[in-house]
């Protein structure tokens, strides 16, 4: 059973993802912020987790960094999810050794391909 | 040595020069010099230069000035030295010097020339805040670019996500109902943050169109409370009213969405079943409305960022936000500060960690007709034949409940209301004064609503006086088993302004023989 934590303090969002995930056959669990993200990340340990970027509290990046610095959760699979396109976001998400970045507006299908790539890859 | 120097040529210098030997001693100085120092020439020459130097520095001085002597060398103005000079009143002044040596059979002789460079550091000053304000302005308009596109692609992932998955082909109705719904919510928040982002944008270049006339604050905030009710019902919220019966000069409608936007935050980001509070009361000229939570209050540090578009300080402003409809755009304070300032008013925020927060709105008083409340001019007014004046008895204890029905009546401007905070003088005032409308509360301190309709409805004096039963007890029970016990109408709180008038209005009409029951 492949178990995957979708962070995002907006509900559609969080529906929306959950929905679609759950329809290719995954475990899904929610978190509406960095804080329970984080938390449930270490107890769940789930195959991977979808961060949004601009969550209250704890920011994704934030999550991010926390996961990597941490032995246990180093290798951690990571899609960050948001709404932020510049380049320094970009940049920052890179540095902090996500496995793939996804931007709003993204389609449903396209991100459960993503998803499924980044579980096959990390195989 | 004087007369090695050409004198004239002393004169001339733009600066103020001022010869000193080698122990220090001034010998020869210009005009200027007593000019920008404000000492009389021979106050001057003969002293130790130090006499122009500010106390700090007086002491060093010496040593420095024996140092330059024993090496010394031609220094130029601009040298990026932070140099001081004293007047004889004591005052400072910041100054450039160029010293500049030269020899004579009596020794080492150094011509200092002083220049007074206050001017001149005030204008890189000033240009140094105009870039900073320059950057500054230039990265909040970055930051708002980013946050703004932040705000709308979350919604539009909602809209375009939510619609693929509709066309995907097993999904069953209630879930596509549900999905439509969604987009729906998701559209309507789009189109809300775009009207507040070109509403900002009118009031930040001047083209938004105001039409400023007198208003009553009561109405308009019984208006904006009965909108904000649903809301505050499902978290549990209250809100109480202490409206001095004031008016301000304001446009209405701008002023009544500068409300809601308050209200709603203060409902918004209150603890569940928390307070909110709303005071109105003039203070010399202006009005002043403010509006209280009972929330967690926000740093200090952060509360002037309240006013910046996007900074959601509060974001996390609780688990429930299944009502999306009323979810914020982010810019409601930034706009209402703008909307105030262009009436002519103010607004600041007060805020104590775990007491709550206090917005406080500042307008210029006005004076409203007594007829008509201005703000409500799509409200119809159907019942108000002016000579026809009704009379409505509320049997009422609580304060805020009572502010709130007598604000939905000043719209019925024929109604004059009386109160009665208990049952047994309610009864009393009833068969004394015969009104031609009765409004009881049923949980009343003496006696219950329940008794007192009984009374009503046995004593002959007031079986006929209709009796509107207004409560938040929503019941169905209760509903009926107080009609059956012979009151017209229940309605329930929170009031909804439109039906509750309506109610009013027909049995007023039904009390005054104008409409059949």
């Amino acid at each position: 059973m492949t178990t995957v934590l979708v962070a995002d303090d907006d509900l559609d969002i969080r529906e929306l993802v959950a929905f679609r995930l759950h329809r290719d056959g995954y475990t899904v669990s929610l978190a509406e912020d960095g804080v329970q993200a984080l938390e449930m990340a270490r107890a769940e340990r789930p195959d991977l987790i979808l961060l949004d970027v601009m969550m209250p509290g704890l920011t994704g990046f934030e999550v991010a960094r926390q996961l990597r610095e941490s032995p246990d959760t180093a290798d951690q699979l990571i899609i960050l999810l948001t709404a932020r396109t510049e380049p320094e976001d970009l940049e920052q998400g890179k540095a902090l050794g996500v496995d793939d970045y996804v931007t709003k507006p993204f389609s449903p299908l396209e991100l459960s391909m993503r998803v499924a790539a980044i579980l096959e890859r990390s195989r | 040595m004087e007369s090695n120097l050409d004198e004239r040529l002393l004169e001339w210098a733009p600066d103020a020069i001022v010869v000193v030997d080698g122990e220090g001693v001034i010998r020869l100085i210009n005009t200027r010099t007593t000019e920008l120092f404000g000492y009389e020439a021979q106050e001057l020459v003969g002293k130790a230069v130090e006499i122009l130097v500010p106390q700090v520095n007086r002491e060093v001085h010496p040593g420095l000035r024996g140092g330059y002597v024993a090496h010394p060398s031609v220094r130029p103005m601009g040298a990026g030295l932070q140099l001081w000079a004293v007047r004889k009143d004591g005052t400072e002044f910041p100054v450039d010097i160029s010293l500049s040596p030269f020899e004579s059979e009596d020794g080492t002789y150094v011509t200092a020339s002083i220049r007074n460079i206050a001017d001149r550091l005030a204008v890189v000053e000033a240009l140094r805040e105009a870039r900073e304000a320059a950057e500054q302005a230039n990265r909040s308009k970055s930051e708002f670019l980013s946050r703004m596109s932040h705000e709308l692609r979350t919604p539009l992932t909602a809209v375009l996500g939510f619609t693929e998955l509709l066309q995907l082909d097993d999904i069953d109705d209630e879930r596509r109902r549900d999905f439509v719904q969604r987009i729906h919510l998701a559209g309507t928040h789009l189109l809300a943050l775009i009207n507040d982002v070109l509403d900002l944008s009118r009031v930040e270049t001047g083209s938004m169109s105001l039409s400023v006339e007198p208003v009553a604050v009561d109405a308009l905030v019984a208006d904006a409370v009965s909108l904000l009710e649903p809301l505050a019902t499902t978290r549990g919220v209250r809100f109480s009213l202490d409206l001095a019966p004031v008016a301000v000069s304001a446009d209405a409608n701008r002023l009544r969405q500068v409300l809601i936007n308050l209200l709603s935050n203060a409902v918004k980001y209150n603890r569940p079943h928390g307070l909110v509070t709303v005071r109105a009361e003039q203070v010399g000229d202006r009005v002043r409305i403010q509006v209280s939570d009972t929330g967690r209050g926000i740093d200090g540090a952060d509360i002037n960022r309240l006013f910046e578009p996007f900074e959601r300080l509060g974001l996390d402003s609780g688990p429930l936000e299944e009502s999306a409809e009323v979810e914020g755009t982010g810019i409601g304070l930034a706009l209402s500060r703008g909307l105030l300032e262009l009436m002519g008013g103010t607004i600041s925020a007060t805020s104590e960690a775990g007491v709550g927060s206090v917005f406080t709105v500042q307008l210029p008083a006005g004076t409203v007709q007594t007829e008509v409340a201005d703000a409500h001019d799509d409200e119809p007014i159907t019942a108000a034949d002016a000579d026809s004046k009704a009379r409505v008895l509320y049997i009422e204890d609580n304060a805020s409940n009572a502010i709130l029905v007598e604000s939905a009546l000043s719209l019925r401007p024929h109604i004059e209301m009386m109160l009665e905070t208990l049952g047994q003088p309610g009864f009393e005032r009833a068969a004394r004064d015969l009104p031609d409308l009765i409004l009881l509360d049923l949980h009343l301190p003496d006696v219950s609503g329940r008794e007192v309709l009984a009374w009503l409805r046995r004593d002959p004096r007031t079986a006929a006086i209709p009796v509107i039963v207004v409560s938040a007890d929503a019941t169905e029970r209760r509903v009926r088993e107080l009609l059956s016990a012979g009151a017209v109408a229940y309605v329930t709180k929170p009031l909804v302004m439109r039906d509750f008038l309506e109610t009013v209005d027909h049995w007023i009409a039904v009390a005054q023989g104008t409409e059949p029951r």
